[in-house]
């Protein structure tokens, strides 16, 4: 068992864990932070993705000892209280939500990409997207809300 | 069928120095590890059980491995720096767009934020049956590469066979890197060589990688070509995610043609052609389209049916010559 | 964002056909709806299963003691632990919760282990020693035809492995096919095709201290799961509560009882601990129950004038090593072809085999994907060998509305000439079709599907669907169904139906679903039957409570009640189901009169003839002076429907929805690859009650179509699963997403709940035979195999260019 401290949502966990655990397994079963989700476990269906100093990463594929020293954010600390993220009001207003396993993934995705691009094209807008597989959406609505969101980001209506 | 990971023993030194020792302690008192950058391919093998190490000694901590430098004409980019970091840096999107394109092939935008360049070019080779589910591999012997004695993919293969496992190599930064003729500055308990990237791959897909137990790729250095312009072109049914089943890179300058191939063999293809040698630019390029053809050993262990990625090989090479041709313009 | 409801009448309802998000969309977006594998019991145990490496062996023995003796173990399961086998369907009840004695295919369950930590669970099982004599497997539907004295289900088939066979014959094939302008016949293979659904399966089981156990799974059908596990362990169903969480996709793929559900509540009920499972990946591939690897022979007869005037096919599909939805599928194969044109000669035979691979089950557009690309390329064939415009002819040929089918299906409403023609125009058909430079292609087809069984699984004269309706004392209204919500929305639809009916905002409704100890029973989540059935029923129940509470009213304001009619039957045929409002006894059909001289808006509750009001609330309060409590119960029961013919009652349908595509693609000639550039869909599913769902629902059937089309397969080696996983198993990304265009496409179903039909499935299976006939307007080819790899486009390519040099 090794000691690490692991800032999560702005908190910092300290916790007893065996190396091999991932940050995965850390955030569901250790933090109960459920909300990532673990849909192949190897790095092939982008459920678990969660951002690591503000970039999106696999979770299932991170060791949590590598979290140490790092900004771990996950779909929990994205709303700001009720108030939802843009690419969160969107996704809900356009219908990218059916099952809403993949969701969470998405909404990190698309949140990295527009805090760093404020024109995204229809192809950077796949591009986020093209790792985390949506079985029921056929993506064109979570582009969609994508872009919308870009558009009312810019719009300035959210911090 | 598990997910779950053996337990190890980790490590994350935070310099050159702390890792030099440790892997010195390692080595002396024998010990089993192995190095993690990213963990992108080595964490999935570690999941499917294909190695169990005892320990593992992650290279993220150690700041002085990564970065993108410019000295006079060669630009110097640390083993640790991550595809996406390659991929966006002004540098390499100024002297290598091939290269940043090539490494924006790879895999996805999530496993590029976090896979380096150094485990790119030493990702280690894949097979159907190698990187399979451990229930799959449960019901047969296990394959040279698993330390058995049997190959599945050539059921004729034995021990003494110049080449014993076909596992094929599938990084797609490697064939540009090496028609850029990128050197790899490698540390080890010896300090420090530098060797031609070509020169790091064997013909072996047990481990393709001609480097000892204790060593490790510090950086990669690519001289800004003059008048070269290379194409890099990647067979893969979806346009994420997935590996190579075959990649292309082609460079082409006022006297030279050369082309590398990845997703085949169990090391990359390198071949080069003057043009001064042939009658005419044609002649070249179907020379060289049959040097890549008679390299080319493809077998059934990919979505696609071997005698197509083989069939793929010339049309890839001359869609990299045209492009080339087509952008000079 | 765009007006959804653009394109569609406006009939004046207030919630009914607008653009509404998903209910549990903001739960969803902030990561809080909690999934099986989220929920937190007390100090669950972990369950591992150990699965057979081998596609076909005899267990000769098993020896778990070392696994025992395993500390942190807490109990192990074996096949000798479970006496009743099961399955969905009450005439294959053929599935094992473990193996017992025999293997059947790869990945079959032979031990489970439940230990205090998943660490434990996994290093037990590896010290569980199995003895296995391995036997010959059977890889093939071919092989599976033929006579051996080792058949998989001896019991139920003692010559071959065959599971099921069907043949059906109308008409007179030979005549019809006399009567054709053009006869072609044709073999086309079809891979089997996995759900893929993003949410692996899982079940967590919780114990009370009177041994009741709670199931929480991720289950399509609580209500199959219930009675299979009551039967499987032996105990009353009421001491089973059945719990479906939030969950993340199902598609079919998890619409049978499985082993896992099985084990986990033995487990509970075995050791009084809670506990709970969840798949890898791979498991999940291991488990499948996806769509069926397929070999049909199909002939069609086709005349200039009259259309076709035959089709017959001949199949065979490999259901691997169970049951499953088996029998259903096969007959789907088959009847599914009965629209949208009518056939006059029709015979098809089909048989499933039992193989020694993992079985297959339901899968969206169940049985109705493989026959319907072969009869829609097929007809394509015929058009192009006339000389007849491929769409022209189809909307000629569309059903049209109250006709019979040759196999006495009811077709009433139909929509779906005026979207095919308006996406003819979108897309500039006949500006393009047959006119596009080599590489560029367009291509048509069209589609039919149910809107749900009107027959039930297990035979008995309940409704089909039952909803509860209460409302609180401060007038918050609550829908309980037994129907599941599986990401397509059927809770908010649910929702809709309450709110319309009882003018309340969306807000204002709360649905309980899919809990088998609150809400009554609903048939579960498949032959897309919930908007129909359970949207009836949720219909029904609130006509009730806006009859409890426009009394109150009256009683408020001292005016007579409205006077209900009663029901009466309907003479015409084609309207069975058409009786008049029924407030006393449940509403059992057409739309949309519920009008009873009051409007609810706003919070009240107005008298048009006296233009007096009360408030909501008052009336509630009111109903609650009467009945203590305000609840009602809705129902729908499907019409008597049908022949009477053996085997008339597959496919029966109170409604069918129709679909037509058209789809343009690049195919590129030296590679091979194919881009779907763009998809403009025509989809009837009566009058959309959200077409923000509705789109949903059209774009996600693209998107698994286009995985079928172009790239996914399941792949065997000698009954081996090779590709368990998302890297290589290829779902399409988002790059590959072609772009969407919807018309809106719209009929007056006058059954359907507010006049709407299935959206859900029938739209996935026209997608693929389109793509098809696009590639072979871009490049000449036909394409009769699926995947359409694009190392297949280039062998057909190579092939028809030396076709061609030998004729000419
Ligand atoms: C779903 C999925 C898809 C993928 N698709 C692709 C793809 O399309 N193309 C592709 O090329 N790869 C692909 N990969 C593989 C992998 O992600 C990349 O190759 C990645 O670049 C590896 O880098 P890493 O830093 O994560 O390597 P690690 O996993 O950390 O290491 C890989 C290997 O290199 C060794 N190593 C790492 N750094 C050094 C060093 N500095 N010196 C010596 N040895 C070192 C490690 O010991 C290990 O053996 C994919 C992986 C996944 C999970
Ligand atoms: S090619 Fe190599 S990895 Fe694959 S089966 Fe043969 S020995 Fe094993």
């Amino acid at each position: 068992m090794n000691l690490t401290t692991v800032s999560v949502n702005g908190l910092d966990y300290t916790k007893a864990v065996s190396p091999s655990m991932t940050l995965l397994e850390f955030l569901r079963e250790e933090l109960g932070l459920t909300g990532t989700k673990n849909g192949c476990d190897s790095g092939e269906c982008g459920c678990c993705s969660v951002m690591v100093d503000g970039k999106p990463m696999l979770s299932c594929l991170m060791l949590v000892l590598e979290a140490e020293g790092h900004k771990i954010t996950t779909i929990e600390g994205i709303a700001q209280g009720n108030d939802l993220h843009p690419v969160q009001e969107a996704m809900v207003e356009y219908g990218a939500i059916q099952c809403g396993y993949c969701t969470p993934a998405m909404v990190i995705n698309g949140v990295h990409l527009l805090e760093n691009n404020k024109n995204p094209s229809n192809e950077e807008i796949k591009e986020c997207i093209s790792a985390t597989v949506c079985r029921c959406t056929g993506y064109n609505s979570i582009e969609r809300a994508i872009h919308s969101a870009a558009a009312k980001m810019k719009g300035g209506c959210h911090g | 069928m598990s997910t779950l990971l053996e337990s190890f023993n980790y490590v994350r030194p935070t310099n050159l120095d702390q890792l030099n020792l440790l892997v010195m302690d390692y080595i002396t008192k024998g010990y089993d590890f192995t190095f993690s950058a990213g963990g992108t391919d080595i964490i999935p093998r570690l999941k499917k059980q294909i190695f169990n190490p005892e320990n593992l000694i992650s290279l993220s901590g150690i700041s002085d491995l990564k970065g993108i430098e410019k000295k006079g004409e060669i630009i110097i980019i640390g083993a640790l720096t991550t595809l996406d970091d390659l991929a966006n840096h002004d540098l390499i999107k100024k002297y290598f767009p091939t290269l940043a394109h090539a490494a924006h092939k790879v895999a996805s935008p999530q496993i590029r934020n976090r896979a380096t360049l150094g485990g790119n070019i030493m990702v280690d080779n894949r097979c159907s049956y190698i990187n399979q589910s451990s229930l799959n591999r449960d019901c047969h012997a296990p394959c040279f590469k698993a330390d058995g004695d049997i190959c599945h993919i050539v059921k004729r293969a034995k021990r003494g066979d110049e080449v014993l496992c076909q596992a094929r190599f599938v990084s797609d930064t490697a064939p540009v890197l090496l028609l850029l003729e990128a050197n790899i500055t490698i540390m080890g308990q010896g300090g420090l060589r530098k060797i031609k990237l070509n020169d790091l791959y064997l013909n072996d897909g047990i481990d393709n990688r001609s480097l000892r137990k204790d060593e490790l790729i510090t950086k990669i250095e690519v001289k800004i070509p003059e008048n070269e312009s290379l194409h890099y072109e990647k067979l893969a049914i979806r346009n994420a995610l997935d590996f190579p089943s075959l990649g292309v890179a082609v460079c082409l300058s006022e006297q030279n043609l050369s082309v590398a191939l990845t997703g085949l063999n169990p090391r990359p293809g390198l071949f080069k052609a003057k043009i001064k040698n042939y009658n005419n630019f044609d002649e070249m390029v179907s020379d060289i389209c049959d040097q890549a053809l008679a390299f080319a050993v493809t077998y059934n262990q990919d979505f696609f049916p071997r005698a197509y990625r083989k069939s793929m090989i010339p049309v890839f090479i001359k869609r990299g010559i045209s492009n080339i041709l087509k952008e000079k313009k | 964002m765009v007006d959804l409801t653009k394109g569609y009448p406006d009939k004046g309802y207030k919630i009914i056909g607008k653009p509404v998000p998903l209910i549990d969309s903001r739960a969803k977006v902030m990561g809080q709806a909690l999934y099986t594998d989220d929920i937190r019991l007390h100090n669950p145990l972990t369950i591992k299963i150990l699965r057979s490496p081998y596609p076909s062996a005899n267990i000769l023995s098993l020896d778990t003691k070392d696994a025992l003796a395993l500390k942190g173990v807490k109990g192990i399961l074996t096949g000798a632990d479970f006496k009743n086998t099961f399955g969905v369907l009450t005439i294959s009840k053929d599935e094992p919760a473990i193996a017992r004695d025999v293997v059947r295919y790869e990945g079959e369950p032979i031990a489970a282990v439940a230990a205090e930590t998943e660490t434990i669970a996994e290093a037990a099982l590896k010290l569980i020693k199995v003895n296995y004599e391995i036997t010959e497997a059977v890889l093939d539907s071919k092989t599976a035809l033929k006579p051996t004295d080792r058949p998989l289900h001896p019991e139920l088939n003692k010559e071959n492995n065959l599971h099921k066979k069907v043949l059906q014959e109308f008409g007179d094939m030979e005549q019809g096919f006399s009567e054709a302008d053009v006869v072609i016949e044709k073999r086309f293979r079809f891979a089997s095709i996995n759900h893929g659904f993003t949410e692996p399966h899982a079940t967590q089981v919780e114990i009370d201290n009177k041994g009741n156990i709670t199931v929480y799974s991720a289950t399509q059908v609580p209500h199959y799961l219930h009675m299979a596990m009551a039967e499987v362990l032996e105990i009353p169903e009421h001491n089973i509560r059945i719990v479906k969480p939030h969950l993340g996709g199902g598609f079919g793929g998890k619409s049978d009882p499985f082993p896992h559900e099985m084990i986990a509540a033995k487990f509970a009920l075995d050791l009084g601990r809670n506990v709970k499972i969840k798949f890898t990946r791979e498991e999940v591939f291991f488990s499948h129950h996806g769509r069926h690897q397929t070999d049909l022979t199909m002939k069609l007869g086709f005349s200039k004038e009259k259309g076709i005037t035959a089709l017959g096919l001949d199949t065979l599909i490999d259901g691997g090593a169970y049951g499953s939805f088996g029998i259903v599928t096969t007959y789907y194969n088959g009847v599914l072809l009965q629209g949208p044109y009518k056939i006059p000669n029709f015979r098809f035979h089909v048989n499933r085999m039992y193989t020694n691979k993992p079985m297959c089950g339901a899968m969206r557009g169940h049985g109705g994907v493989n026959p319907r690309f072969a009869s829609e390329v097929l007809l394509d064939m015929a058009c192009a060998e006339i000389g007849l415009d491929p769409a022209e002819t189809r909307l000629k040929m569309i059903h049209k509305e109250n006709t019979l089918t040759t196999n006495e299906f009811r077709i009433t409403s139909v929509g779906l000439q005026n979207g095919l023609k308006e996406a003819m125009r979108r897309t500039k058909w006949h500006e393009k079709y047959g006119k596009l430079p080599f590489g560029k292609g367009i291509g048509v087809a069209c589609g039919f599907f149910i809107s749900g069984s009107a027959l039930p699984i297990h035979w008995n004269k309940l409704p089909s669907s039952t909803v509860r309706m209460t409302i609180d004392h401060d007038g918050g209204v609550t829908v309980y169904s037994g129907a599941t919500d599986i990401g397509q929305g059927s809770d908010t639809m649910l929702a809709q139906m309450a709110a319309e009916v009882l003018g309340q905002s969306l807000g204002n409704i709360k649905v309980i679903s899919a809990d088998t100890r609150i809400t009554p029973v609903d048939l579960g989540s498949y032959s897309s039957r919930v908007t129909f059935m359970a949207g009836n029923a949720s219909r029904n129940a609130a006509i009730r409570m806006r009859k409890i509470l426009v009394e109150a009213a009256c009683a408020l304001l001292d005016i007579d009640p409205p006077k209900y009619e009663k029901p009466e039957k309907s003479k015409d045929f084609f309207r069975q189901g058409g009786l008049k409002p029924d407030f006393e006894q449940g509403f059992l059909g057409p739309n949309p009169d519920y009008s009873d001289g009051f409007i609810f808006e706003d919070g009240l509750i107005r008298s048009e003839n006296h233009n007096q009001s009360v408030t909501f609330l008052e009336a509630v309060e009111k109903a609650l002076e009467f009945e203590g409590i305000l609840q009602t119960s809705g129902t729908y029961r499907a019409p008597k429907l049908g022949g009477k013919f053996k085997g008339a009652g597959a496919g029966l349908s109170p409604s069918y929805s129709f679909t037509a595509f058209i789809v343009e693609v690049t195919v590129d000639s030296e590679t091979g690859f194919i881009k779907v550039d763009k998809a403009t869909c025509a989809h009837d599913c009566g009058f959309p009650l959200n077409p923000l769902a509705v789109n949903g629902q059209i774009e996600g059937c693209i998107h698994m179509g286009l995985g079928q089309a172009l790239m996914e397969e399941m792949v065997y080696d000698n009954g081996a699963t090779q590709n368990p996983s998302f890297l290589d198993y290829k779902i399409p990304s988002a790059f590959e997403q072609p772009v969407v265009d919807i018309v809106p496409t719209f009929s007056d179903d006058s059954e359907g709940p507010f006049g709407a039909k299935e959206a859900g499935e029938g739209i996935l299976a026209p997608i693929i035979p389109a793509i098809a006939n696009a590639v072979y307007d871009a490049v000449g080819i036909r394409l009769t195999q699926l995947p359409m790899r694009p190392d297949r486009v280039i062998f057909a390519l190579e092939k028809a260019k030396k076709d061609k040099g030998a004729t000419s």
